[in-house]
């Protein structure tokens, strides 16, 4: 009986303790997110006008709409040179300055400036990089080429929002690595080095298995990243023009619930990117994960 | 057998030769990426607009700092700056105020329910906050919190709860249970305990919360720029209005990105290091 008592006791205790966090997350986080589900199956043209269920009618009409697929396709272009972009340079700037050769510092220094700049102070700049009469083309004209209007030719811009978005993240994700291999016992493959191991193979055959969870990490952060959170890039510095060529999934989301006022729809939008993104996310999860490691 | 190792060694320093000297034009090549954009930065924002125009990369005939006070005058930088640090105190305060005793819970109760309770929080990691744009929005409407600072109080601490519990929950269990032991024996409640020697213990975790916090408040732009309005903005929405301009004025958006910056780089030269290793390490445990 008394054994009883304490026990619930401790739960009640433990639901006290746990009661500011829970509301709060339950009411900003869980409860928008279950909302996102609901909001997919109406139909909904306008915060004022009256929603009507539909079913997954959304959905079948995300197949069919060119602009998502336009976006869709984008975000691929986005995710498949993005990703690797960011990540190997910065596997390999994190393996080259953790040996610590003169001017490692400078280079740590300068690598992290963009680090220090948000996502709107990184839009910012581009956009004086990128104009007619910007940087890149002040630059391009020293060389004897021929500038461009990079965000507004539809040729260049998805590419230009792709190096604004990468530019900076190769700066985090080579001190991301450095911090990490830092970290790593230098015994663990110090042995490997001395019999003549070369650098690419100590690299990725000895230091990437010992730090592969980070690696995994590090792809799910980016994949998070790309796949809806770099919209702020694009509504900063094109919001989705020239004719939709910089439209991402995550711009696209944002512009048929804020500007087109497809409530509903837009919610389709987000809960399959959310799939996508939960099921690549998974697959890197999967393979990235070490066992051995508690 | 000498000669094996000579061979072997000389191997290596002649891979290792082509390793470093390929490995600093690269990273030479990514540095004068990154300097001659911020060098661009600077300069542009001491240079009048016609300057900027005839040379953008020269370097600035004289100090003008007018850039500075247009953009200022333009977009109300300071005042939005005040914004940002009262949503900013606020979102420190309630972080810590929830995510501190839901942390012992979960570090220190033997119930089903600490694990369960900590997946629920850790499952929030893998959500893309972004997405919850249009939900969010609604909830905070429904609130009757639109254009209220109150509102971002609110929703940026649930935003930081998930990352905040799973780090405090780490540097609890790492104290030993003996201690508490004593200070419940010698009659201290839970909420004692917490505050008398689990907070002193975690002061690292803590301050580590508190940094992470900073640097995510005051970068946050999209939801800033959808729920307040022109007397709540953020610095970060301030900031980006220079770029509404029909011609963008380079000068003066360079300006507004380095206001808008420095308390962030004042921040990460005092504590780059730690930042980002903690974020590596951090983020391995989630």
């Amino acid at each position: 009986m008394t054994l009883r008592i304490r026990k619930s006791n401790s739960k009640l205790t433990f639901l006290l303790l746990v009661a500011p966090a829970l509301v709060l997350y339950l009411g900003m986080i869980v409860w928008p997110f279950l909302n996102m589900l609901i909001l997919s199956t109406f139909r909904w043209r306008g915060i004022v006008r009256p929603k009507e269920f539909v079913g997954l009618v959304n959905y079948i009409r995300l197949f069919k709409d060119p602009g998502f697929r336009q976006a869709l396709g984008n975000t691929g272009i986005h995710y498949l040179i993005g990703l690797p972009l960011g990540i190997l340079p910065g596997f390999f700037f994190g393996y080259f300055l953790h040996f610590r050769k003169p001017g490692h510092n400078l280079f740590r220094i300068m690598f992290f400036l963009p680090v220090m700049l948000s996502a709107a102070g990184v839009s910012m700049l581009f956009k004086g990089i990128f104009l007619p009469n910007g940087i890149l083309n002040t630059l391009l004209q020293l060389v004897g080429s021929e500038g461009r209007h990079w965000l507004a030719d539809p040729s260049t811009a998805l590419l230009s929002i792709i190096a604004a978005d990468t530019w900076g993240s190769i700066g985090f994700q080579s001190m991301f690595f450095y911090a990490i291999i830092g970290s790593v016992p230098r015994e663990l493959y110090e042995a490997a080095r001395l019999e003549g191991c070369g650098h690419g193979a100590l690299q990725w055959k000895i230091v990437f298995p010992l730090i592969i969870d980070s690696f995994g990490v590090l792809l799910m952060m980016r994949t998070k990243h790309i796949l809806i959170g770099s919209a702020q890039v694009v509504m900063l510095l094109t919001g989705g023009a020239p004719k939709g060529k910089t439209v991402t999934i995550g711009f696209y989301l944002y512009d048929q619930a804020f500007v087109a006022q497809r409530l509903g729809y837009s919610q389709a939008v987000g809960v399959f990117s959310l799939i996508v993104g939960l099921t690549i996310i998974f697959v890197i999860r999967l393979y990235t994960r070490r066992n051995d490691l508690a | 057998m000498s000669t094996t190792t000579t061979l072997l060694s000389r191997g290596r320093l002649k891979e290792g030769w082509m390793f470093f000297t390929f490995s600093y034009i690269i990273a030479i090549i990514y540095a004068l990426a990154i300097a001659i954009p911020v060098y661009g930065l600077l300069t542009a924002s001491l240079k009048s607009t016609t300057e900027i125009y005839a040379s953008p990369l020269g370097f600035p005939k004289t100090m003008d700092f007018t850039p500075f006070f247009r953009a200022e005058r333009a977009a109300r930088i300071i005042k939005a700056m005040g914004n940002t640090m009262y949503i900013l105190i606020g979102t420190e305060i309630i972080t810590l105020v929830a995510a501190i005793p839901a942390a012992y819970a979960v570090a220190r109760y033997r119930s089903k329910l600490a694990p369960a309770t900590e997946t629920v929080f850790s499952v929030g990691l893998l959500i893309p906050f972004f997405a919850l744009l249009l939900p969010v929005y609604l909830t905070i409407a429904k609130l009757g919190l639109m254009y209220t600072r109150t509102s971002l109080m609110l929703f940026y601490p649930a935003t930081r709860l998930p990352l905040s519990i799973i780090i405090l929950a780490s540097h609890m269990r790492g104290i030993p249970q003996a201690i508490e032991d004593s200070a419940v024996m010698d009659g201290a409640s839970r909420l004692q305990v917490i505050r008398h020697v689990f907070i002193p213990l975690t002061q690292s975790g803590i301050a580590l919360i508190l940094i992470m916090n900073f640097l995510a408040v005051w970068n946050e732009f999209m939801f800033a720029f959808l729920i307040l309005n022109n007397k709540t903005r953020t610095v970060q929405v301030a900031a980006a209005t220079l770029l509404d301009a029909q011609t963008p004025d380079f000068g003066l958006i360079s300006a507004g990105v380095i206001m808008s910056s420095i308390p962030v780089i004042l921040m990460y030269s005092f504590f780059q290091n730690k930042i980002v290793a903690n974020m590596a390490e951090g983020s391995v445990k989630g």
